[in-house]
């Protein structure tokens, strides 16, 4: 049992599919405009990512090395439809939000990656743990990058606003080029923390 | 051969199996995606908002529609907005963006009220970027456009200087452009069919 705690505190913490692998930076920069897009998209990378885990890691045996990649890609792009489907039939609002990034967690390299270097190796319910812990890292890193993005590019958080009119938000945080400052500052604060640490 | 053979059948059969509960999947959120989306052009709320007052937003004249659709390629649809007692509160015309957005026409329904005012509007479809351009969903933007009159085709600027002008949101110019496009082809369709 500990060792599935450790498989877990592993993809929140000490390699943190964000912050310290530093995978899936398309939708990380793009979709952490605001803390519930950021939230929104780490949980439903979760849901595939935990799915495409068991699948894969159930199936690790009978998927031949030679075609794995494609094999992978089949099973994780038919997760995401699923998402995708149940999101626009039961969650309308937030699917016109995201609509438009879902597709796009076929791409991401977290769930690829993890399908690789952990479910094809290893027993279900250990990978289930791996995509739960790297899906929850996935989600913190995302949900404080879109709330340090929101507060300071918007003056709000998770929608409600924190300051009065005089304030002006620096709209450069919620352009592009704020995500990747943004990240940059958040990812030094963890490796400054991991440097003191190991030290 | 009997090697290529093999691996081409097993990821026939995964690539099987994955359509089979794709179309299961499809098959039940079917019917849930048509209604959400119709829920989203015709609720309560939606009239509400596009005409103040009213709670239905109805179809009417399939004639009229299809002679709009013929002269106008972006239109939509029209409807009438109707307060609880039947009567006319005003117009919501449907209708797509004659400029495109960053990603693609912007889809909205905008309420005209019987002596020719903007009395709302409301998106239904867009694939702008979320935070950015998907702000022309907010009111602080929105109330812009509300109560001017459909003499005058409006604006997208910066700053705003003009009486027929609305200010664009902060780094997203083509966004506002689009959404005002496609107010602009609601006013064009309401002047030259509906007055």
């Amino acid at each position: 049992m500990s060792k599935k705690i450790d498989i877990i505190k592993n993809g929140i913490i000490n390699e943190n599919p964000t912050f310290v692998q530093l995978l899936g930076m398309c939708p990380t920069l793009a979709v952490t405009t605001s803390g519930k897009n950021g939230m929104a998209m780490g949980l439903a990378v979760t849901a595939v990512l935990m799915c495409s885990n068991a699948v894969i890691s159930a199936l690790r045996k009978v998927i031949p090395d030679k075609i794995r990649i494609p094999a992978f890609i089949v099973i994780i792009a038919s997760f995401v439809t699923v998402i995708d489907m149940m999101m626009h039939a039961f969650s309308y609002d937030l699917y016109q939000q995201l609509g438009l990034f879902i597709p796009l967690i076929v791409v991401n390299c977290v769930i690829l990656g993890r399908a690789e270097a952990f479910a094809s190796k290893n027993p279900v319910g250990d990978s289930i743990c791996d995509g739960f812990g790297m899906g929850v890292g996935f989600t913190i890193a995302l949900t404080v990058l879109g709330c340090v993005r929101e507060i300071l590019g918007a003056g709000s958080i998770f929608g409600l606003v924190l300051f009065g009119e005089s304030f002006q938000p620096a709209l450069m945080m919620i352009m592009p080029p704020g995500a990747f400052i943004a990240l940059g500052c958040l990812i030094a604060m963890v490796n400054h923390r991991n440097n003191k640490k190991n030290a | 051969m009997n090697e290529t053979l093999k691996l081409g059948l097993i990821l026939l059969l995964i690539a099987g199996i994955a359509g089979c509960l794709l179309s299961v999947v499809n098959m039940v959120t079917e019917e849930p995606i048509e209604a959400a989306e119709l829920y989203a052009k015709s609720s309560p709320e939606v009239a509400n908002a596009v005409c103040p007052g009213s709670s239905k937003i109805e179809s009417f004249d399939e004639e009229l529609n299809k002679t709009i659709k013929t002269d106008n390629e972006k239109f939509v649809e029209v409807r009438k907005c109707k307060d609880d007692n039947g009567n006319v509160l005003g117009y919501g015309i449907s209708t797509l963006s004659t400029v495109k957005g960053y990603g693609g026409d912007v889809e909205v329904i905008v309420g005209v009220s019987m002596d020719g005012k903007i009395t709302g509007v409301k998106v239904t479809g867009h694939k702008e970027t979320p935070g950015l351009g998907a702000n022309i969903e907010l009111p602080k933007f929105q109330s812009q456009f509300i109560g001017r009159s459909v003499d005058e085709q409006i604006v997208a600027s910066k700053t705003a200087s003009a009486d027929n002008e609305i200010q664009c949101l902060g780094g997203a110019t083509y966004s506002s452009k689009s959404f005002t496009s496609a107010v602009n082809n609601a006013l064009d369709i309401y002047n030259k069919f509906l007055k």
